[in-house]
């Protein structure tokens, strides 16, 4: 099962990115008063021009923001965890552990828009005293209870 | 002058986005991540990312640099 952030992580940091976004439209709006200064003849051409550059340089930062929204994964198996973040454009970091290593589970629910679009972060504490912590993700219980129910049945079949 | 500055920066844009494409590629196969969807989003953004460009150039040729500034 591979499991990302809840796509609500994302959804509020595009919508800060098209807030910045409407920045070039004030340019048009005071296009009047810029026409005493630049020659109207080239003045819809500049704006333009900033429009698109700064544009495009938003869609570069959203490029570089899915891109680590999507590429941060965790991979659960029966036997492990697999936990990868990325980091930047080619910086990332993938640890593991064994599921017959838990030890214990907790889910955190962040207050009231996690609570209504049901997304929180789990904490796992394994044997060997490290912790670790998936966060914002979806259908917390569903996640919580599988790895759970994989952790039963390593510690089943486990011959130690 | 011009052509020679845009096709630079062009070649810097598509070569950034080529390398994204390249590496969102390779770790999803890599990790066997649902397959495809990151690749089809950054050939979104590079046709995206090209049509902004090429508007952006041609609003730039048009702007008269040398009158663009009213003296009064």
């Amino acid at each position: 099962m591979t499991i990302h952030k809840h796509w609500f992580v994302f959804f509020t940091r595009m919508t800060a990115l098209l807030s910045v976004g409407v920045v070039p439209l004030f340019g048009f709006l005071f296009a009047p008063e810029l026409a005493l200064v630049i020659n109207p003849d080239s003045l819809w051409y500049l704006l333009l021009f900033f429009a698109m550059i700064w544009w495009l340089a938003l869609l570069f930062i959203f490029f570089i923001e899915w891109l680590d929204y999507w590429l941060d994964a965790w991979i659960i198996t029966d036997q492990r965890v697999i936990d990868i973040e990325q980091k930047s454009l080619f910086r990332r970091e993938v640890s593991e552990f064994v599921i017959a290593r838990i030890q214990d589970i907790k889910i955190e629910t962040p207050g009231f828009i996690g609570t209504v679009l049901k997304f929180g972060n789990i904490r796992i504490q394994t044997a060997g005293e490290e912790s670790f912590t998936i966060e914002t993700v979806p259908h917390l219980n569903e996640i919580k209870n599988l790895i759970m129910s994989f952790a039963h049945r390593g510690a089943m079949t486990d011959p130690d | 002058m011009i052509s020679i500055i845009a096709t630079i920066l062009f070649a810097l844009f598509a070569g950034f986005y080529t390398l994204g494409v390249w590496m969102a590629t390779w770790q999803e196969e890599e990790l066997s991540l649902s397959h495809e969807k990151a690749v089809h989003m950054n050939i979104v953004i590079i046709a995206l990312s090209s049509i902004l460009f090429a508007i952006a150039l041609w609003a730039f040729i048009k702007i008269d640099w040398d009158t663009l500034f009213l003296i009064p």
